[in-house]
């Protein structure tokens, strides 16, 4: 049985008072608290080492080059990936699906499916690459609650259809796409899936080679881990066969000059080397390496039930106030740790974030508001992003007691400005 | 100053006291177009909100629908 309470002890910016306030945390959906275990080893890069891994042959780089292998490692093994080779270091999502989008051979006509319930950050790579090369972007629309059903997904190909982007657990409406069923949709026409997991790698279990997706995308700052760290898994054969998008040093094993010709012939490495151009996030890759390994000593399936408690008690009594509209499906089952909602007579979400952070006694509660880089389906819905929604989302760390006094801070909101 | 900031000033001081929703309106208006700038969410206009009140050059109270702004003289 997991300590949640002792849990709590890793993270000490839990421990901050800001003008006698403490600190209730649910905006872990943007970006996830960092444990002690996670702050020590990047300290102990920067301490210890703070060499250059892989192409310093000194005593410096060989200890930076062993805790970089053994962070890949320990990230292949918790995403289920066949090889530490399939693991490539990206800044975070944004640049794993960028560099896909740039790389994915495409050719004019040729049909890109991707969805409304996207992120900006998984639509617009898809949206430029589309325009640059005279592609198809066509958009499959979900319910109003976030759902698609597979025979909308199964209308949508054509024989054109060369690659699928979508969104794994939407950071708005909490929903998780049968990602499953969708790649082998997506496989029977011939095409391949990129998921956007963002939000549901640091939630729950994943094992890539069970669910067959090509590729997936997800950023280490959500599941404890350092900013600027994100991860690009791609299957081995894809990311041989692939062309580089970033190239440069540590990306080749040679640069042939031919003096007669006076030009010059590359041959890059194999992945993941291929797609790393340059001096590499150290730091991060090792912090991200001890993240990984603080996450598995909890458990993946521990820590997703620990979430869909508390999920289920603060939509419990979310869902009493009447006027409170949920974005997303109003059942905390169907949902990943996360709940975006706006309140009826507010005009505007971000006034919710205020009063939460400013205007309460005892606390600052930090949520997030805005349209959480999702404008395509807040139009979708009938809201203006300029509204926006107010999310709260969930981590491990939080508590019962915590969701007690936000729910407290939501009804003393709604008795105040409504 | 940032765009942000110095356009949450103007908005107050061309139109008085706005509440947030009013002042994200205008922030995406022609008007403001060269002095705003990631005001679509309205995450960065509250930000810029944020800092003049810490800075003490505005003030917000709560009312119905939300806060009220305005400019401290």
């Amino acid at each position: 049985m997991t300590d949640w309470i002792a849990r709590r002890q890793d993270f000490p910016v839990l421990d901050r008072i800001i003008d006698g306030k403490r600190i209730i945390y649910f905006d872990n959906s943007c970006m996830a608290l960092k444990p002690r275990q996670v702050i020590e080893a990047i300290c102990y890069y920067y301490n210890e080492l703070g060499a250059c891994g892989g192409r310093s042959a000194h005593q410096l780089g060989f200890e930076t080059t062993e805790l970089c292998d053994n962070a890949r490692e320990d990230m292949a093994k918790f995403i289920g990936a066949r090889s530490p080779s399939e693991i490539v270091w990206t800044r975070n999502t944004t640049e794993a699906i960028n560099l896909l989008a740039n790389c994915i051979p495409m050719k004019e006509g040729d049909e890109i499916l991707t969805t409304a319930l996207e992120h900006h950050s998984g639509i617009l790579p898809l949206y430029e690459i589309a325009k640059k090369k005279r592609l198809r972007l066509k958009i499959v629309v979900p319910d109003e609650y976030g759902f698609f059903d597979l025979e909308q997904w199964e209308a949508a190909f054509s024989n054109k259809t060369r690659l699928v982007s979508l969104v794994h657990a939407s950071n708005l409406t909490g929903t998780i796409a049968p990602l499953r069923d969708i790649v082998k949709i997506a496989h029977d026409h011939g095409a391949l899936v990129i998921a956007d997991s963002a939000q549901f790698v640091p939630h729950h279990p994943v094992n890539v080679a069970d669910l067959d997706v090509d590729f997936m995308a997800f950023s280490v700052h959500k599941m404890c881990g350092p900013t600027g760290m994100g991860v690009l898994y791609g299957k081995l054969p894809l990311l041989r066969s692939m062309d580089s998008f970033l190239v440069g040093g540590d990306t080749i094993s040679d640069v042939y000059y031919d003096i007669e010709s006076n030009t010059i012939t590359p041959t890059y490495l194999p992945p993941p080397a291929k797609y790393e151009a340059g001096l590499q996030n150290y730091a991060g890759i090792i912090g991200t390496g001890a993240a990984v390994r603080y996450l598995s000593s909890i458990g993946m399936e521990n820590i997703s039930k620990r979430t869909a408690t508390l999920l289920l008690s603060m939509m419990k009594k979310l869902k009493s106030f009447p006027e409170i509209r949920i974005i997303g499906p109003r059942e905390p089952n169907m949902r990943s740790s996360l709940v975006a909602f706006q309140i009826e007579g507010i005009n505007a979400a971000q006034d919710i974030g205020q009063y939460l952070d400013g205007d309460i006694e005892n606390y600052r509660i930090m949520i997030r508001a805005g349209a959480h880089c999702v404008n395509p389906f807040h139009y979708r819905v009938g809201i203006q992003p300029s509204a926006g929604t107010a999310r709260a989302s969930l981590y491990f760390y939080n508590t019962q007691q915590e969701i007690d006094i936000f729910i407290e801070a939501i009804r003393s909101l709604i008795s105040a400005m409504t | 100053m940032n765009k942000n900031i110095e356009c949450f000033m103007e908005i107050l001081r061309r139109h008085g006291e706005l509440s947030t929703a009013e002042i994200i309106d205008y922030a995406g208006q022609p008007a403001f177009k060269d002095l705003c700038e990631g005001c679509k969410s309205g995450t960065d206009v509250v930000a810029a909100g944020r800092f003049l009140e810490h800075q003490g050059k505005v003030s917000k109270r709560i009312a119905k629908g939300g806060y009220i702004w305005f400019l401290v003289p």
